[in-house]
């Protein structure tokens, strides 16, 4: 004669809110929050398309600006040219003019 | 035209129209709630929870495969946004028998005696919200797995197709999952005996 086994906790856990979960789902409420999540998806495809490439041509256009200022404030100092005369080139312009004035 | 959430998915697309849009939400919400009530990490809500789902749904609405069906592309969606709610919350580190409900302690009670015949239905919320509670102490893939195959019946083969891990993975997964489980039932169980001395 079989022995009667007691059945597993944990499944029989599993059953009962099993039968728990299906008797919630009996009825489920239509969602309150799709409006409020659609109009953050609402933007037609090619307005949302057509801002970003004006935005990105903008963008691009600053950056292009600032960089060509940025070459043409630099280009001399690359160049060799001396915004400032040293030292020894105003000494000479004194000995040419004192030479001058002679 | 039939009006399928296929059908909706194809005017929302194309057109950005808010009557399909809605009812396309209506239509996959009944699906999306029962997986995220399978899943959901304690302190959050049903409808929450549901709303991020649908939030990223319409994020990823262009990647949609149109030739698979939507269920499924939803199906694992709502899964991974149930997963990444799961790691956000922190594992419970320890909790006692006496943090159990009185409904939860009589439950613990009567499973250890093995006969529960006598019980009325709508104490089946107990042992939700104690299964919910010995969940908790599992890491969040653990859990997830376990629902999907003991609340959901789900095979491993369809656990594998929702979730992309690899069936063998599943299977030992499973079996080391619910051996924590049961130690943590255990564990429980001792408790009450301690109780009852």
């Amino acid at each position: 004669m079989g022995m009667k086994t007691r059945p597993d906790p944990v499944q029989r856990l599993f059953d009962l809110a099993r039968a728990s979960i299906a008797e919630d789902q009996a009825a489920v409420p239509p969602p309150g929050f799709a409006p409020r999540v659609l109009r953050q998806f609402s933007r037609p495809v090619a307005s949302d398309l057509e801002v970003g490439i004006w935005e990105r041509f903008a963008v691009r256009f600053l950056a292009g600006a600032l960089a060509l200022a940025a070459v043409s404030v630099c280009a001399p100092l690359f160049n060799g040219e001396r915004p400032v005369a040293p030292e020894e080139d105003v000494a000479v312009e004194m000995v040419q003019v004192a030479f001058l004035e002679r | 035209m039939s009006e399928t959430p296929q059908h909706y998915l194809e005017a929302w697309i194309l057109h950005r129209d808010p009557h399909a849009g809605e009812r396309l939400v209506e239509s996959l919400y009944p699906q999306v709630a029962r997986i995220v009530q399978n899943h959901l990490p304690r302190n959050t809500a049903v409808e929450d929870l549901a709303q991020e789902v649908f939030v990223q749904f319409f994020r990823t609405i262009d990647r949609i495969d149109r030739g698979r069906p939507l269920e499924k592309w939803v199906s694992r969606l709502a899964l991974n946004v149930c997963l990444n709610a799961l790691r956000s919350k922190r594992r419970r580190p320890e909790w006692r028998f006496s943090d159990l409900g009185p409904g939860e302690q009589a439950l613990v009670e009567t499973l250890l005696q093995g006969d529960d015949s006598g019980r009325e239905t709508h104490e089946n919320a107990h042992a939700r919200e104690l299964l919910s509670k010995l969940l908790e102490r599992l890491a969040p893939q653990d859990r997830m797995l376990l629902s999907l195959l003991y609340l959901e019946e789900k095979t491993p083969a369809e656990v594998a197709d929702l979730t992309g891990w690899d069936s063998t993975l599943i299977k030992v997964r499973a079996f080391r999952a619910r051996a924590k489980l049961k130690k943590a039932f255990s564990l429980l169980s001792e408790a009450e005996k301690v109780r009852k001395l």
